[in-house]
């Protein structure tokens, strides 16, 4: 199942163009101490402001610090939040839509209304509101991703549940004696795991931009930490003498983003076959 | 039923939202810098003394006289304040959400029924890319080009028309791209259906077909997220609203998380549960509009 996928996404561009950055975002990720050129946190006042040059690629910034090695460095941080804020809410998302979804019942209305309201809201004022309680903080923004996103997988995951607890093999397994950890493991599971995955793509890119947002507005990281939406912001002072440092950050967000939109698009396209162009 | 309900929660949210951060509640909406009075005054007449459901309904007496408090921040009544702010968002939103809607509705549609042209190629192209910049660089971007570089257009602030056109634009690019991206895709749908299929063997004329028939169903999943966009806009702009210090709902969000003003924070919250409610209650009417048989359902 997954080498006729992968074989099928590579015979689409934008796939592959959107796996060829995904890869290199992940070998910045892993090799940042080698590739970054300078410390991301050393100060050079004298080389405060400096534009692109062949000492600094993407030029320095109003400490004088390189752009290049904080955008490296900033690389981790930002996937780092986005990974982690949507693996909880999957988490949580899932378990609550496949309890949902199976048992049924007083317990689905309760937790389905819960999820009405969680859904209703804009997920990045949800997250403004959490962090307005729990405080900022890089691992409050992640959290606060991961309660946002509660309600999308919980909804395509009950969803997903209760189309396939109506089909004939599930029965079969019932009338077999199947205990319900057998059937929702062996049977629902399975079945739902590739929706799953792909919502999980797509909201992959608005975990990341939610969350470069959230450091942009100074509710993020601590001021100074490399990271790609708080060393836009402190470039927007800027922008007269130095454009440089708000362009760079957010090519390399928005790169990332269309990353991880293409491979998205392209799983699901792959997957669901009302997509699929005659090929 | 579903827009009152989401109404409560919301409402619930706002009012827990002050009990929930550690703290005295009544020194919080009193302000660090006030006195024992000040705070005793403030426990009387929010009823903090009461148990929480005596609270919760003081609360929403209160809210529903347009008692919210006095801002900690501006030194104001919360209410004029939500008031001036929510006019100035609408200035923004308005013309960000017809931008967005329009030439998403028209790249949507025009992508779907030109499958696999140039025509389709650009149009997704273009939507991807709205989709996947972020807001507020492309905000910047645009400031970078039109006011720093050509010195055409104002950087920021509000009150001209020329004050608009980037915020605008930026709100129309990045909003059109996923109303663009939803429209195809539920045209697509639409244009495998039986029916669809039969006004075309009748020989119905392709121009007709496509705007009356294919599109008007087409429409509906775009209807639902135009609602919740034009809903989520008040408060939901903050980033471009920061972008182009516009003074608007998100602003006065972003500052009263910033600043600790709690009076603030509730009525700008209790204010979105509003308007959040309001455009469920409208895209709820539109469906039964479009699609008669929801009206009976």
């Amino acid at each position: 199942m997954f080498k006729i996928t992968l074989r099928r996404l590579l015979k689409r561009k934008p796939a592959v163009i959107g796996l060829i950055i995904v890869l290199l975002l992940i070998v910045m990720i892993i090799f940042a101490p080698s590739l970054a050129p300078y410390d991301p946190y050393y100060i050079n006042l004298r080389e405060v402001l400096h534009p692109p040059s062949l000492r600094h690629p993407f030029g320095t910034d109003e400490l004088g610090r390189d752009i290049l090695s904080r955008i490296v460095y900033g690389s981790r941080l930002t996937s780092l939040v986005g990974v982690s804020g949507i693996a909880l809410g999957m988490l949580v998302g899932c378990s609550l839509g496949l309890v949902s979804g199976y048992y049924g019942g007083l317990l689905d209305d309760s937790i389905m209304r819960f999820i009405d309201v969680l859904y209703a809201f804009p997920g990045m004022i949800t997250a403004i509101i959490i962090i307005a309680i729990i405080g900022t903080g890089i691992w409050n923004v992640a959290l606060a991703i991961g309660i946002f996103s509660i309600s999308i997988f919980a909804r395509i995951t009950r969803a997903g549940v209760l189309e396939v607890k109506a089909a004939d093999y599930v029965e079969a397994a019932r009338a077999l004696g199947a205990s319900d950890v057998w059937i929702i493991r062996r049977h629902i599971l399975v079945n739902i795991l590739m929706s799953i995955v792909i919502m999980a793509t797509v909201r992959l890119a608005q975990a990341v931009l939610v969350a470069t947002s959230l450091s942009f507005l100074g509710l993020g990281v601590a001021p100074g930490t490399p990271e790609w939406g708080a060393m836009l912001s402190s470039g927007r002072a800027f922008l007269q003498q130095a454009p440089h440092i708000t362009i760079f950050p957010g090519l390399f967000i928005f790169l990332n983003v269309l990353g991880v939109n293409l491979v998205g698009d392209g799983i699901r396209d792959v997957i669901d076959p009302r997509y699929r162009s005659e090929e | 039923m579903y827009s009152l309900f989401v109404l409560f929660a919301l409402s619930v949210v706002g009012f827990m939202l002050i009990r929930l951060i550690p703290g005295d509640p009544a020194r919080l909406i009193a302000g660090l810098q006030a006195d024992q009075e000040d705070v005793n005054r403030i426990r009387e007449e929010w009823g903090l003394n009461k148990p929480l459901v005596m609270q919760y309904l003081v609360f929403l007496q209160n809210a529903l006289h347009g008692k919210l408090g006095i801002s900690l921040n501006y030194r104001t009544p919360v209410l004029p304040l939500l008031a001036r702010r929510f006019r100035n968002t609408l200035i923004l939103a308005i013309p960000g959400f017809l931008l967005a809607a329009f030439f998403g509705i028209v790249a949507g549609w025009l992508s779907a029924i030109k499958r696999n042209t140039w025509v389709d190629y650009v149009s997704i192209g273009a939507a991807l890319f709205g989709v996947s910049i972020p807001g507020f660089w492309l905000g910047l971007m645009l400031m970078i080009i039109f006011s720093v570089r050509l010195d055409l257009l104002p950087t920021y602030g509000m009150g001209t028309w020329y004050h608009l056109i980037l915020p605008a634009m930026t709100i129309g690019i990045t909003y059109a791209a996923g109303t663009a991206r939803l429209t195809r895709s539920s045209m697509l749908d639409v244009l495998f259906m039986d029916y669809v299929q039969t006004a075309r063997a009748k020989g119905l004329a392709e121009q007709t077909f496509m705007l009356k028939h294919a599109l008007r169903n087409a429409l509906i999943p775009t209807v639902t997220l135009l609602g919740l966009m034009l809903g989520g806009m008040i408060g939901g702009l903050v980033v471009i609203e920061t972008v182009f210090s516009w003074p608007g709902v998100g602003r006065l969000l972003i500052d009263s998380v910033r600043y600790r003003d709690y009076p603030t924070l509730q009525g700008v919250i209790l204010l979105m549960a509003i308007t959040v409610s309001f455009t469920n209650l409208i895209v709820d009417t539109l469906y039964g509009v479009l699609d008669p048989r929801i009206r009976y359902g």
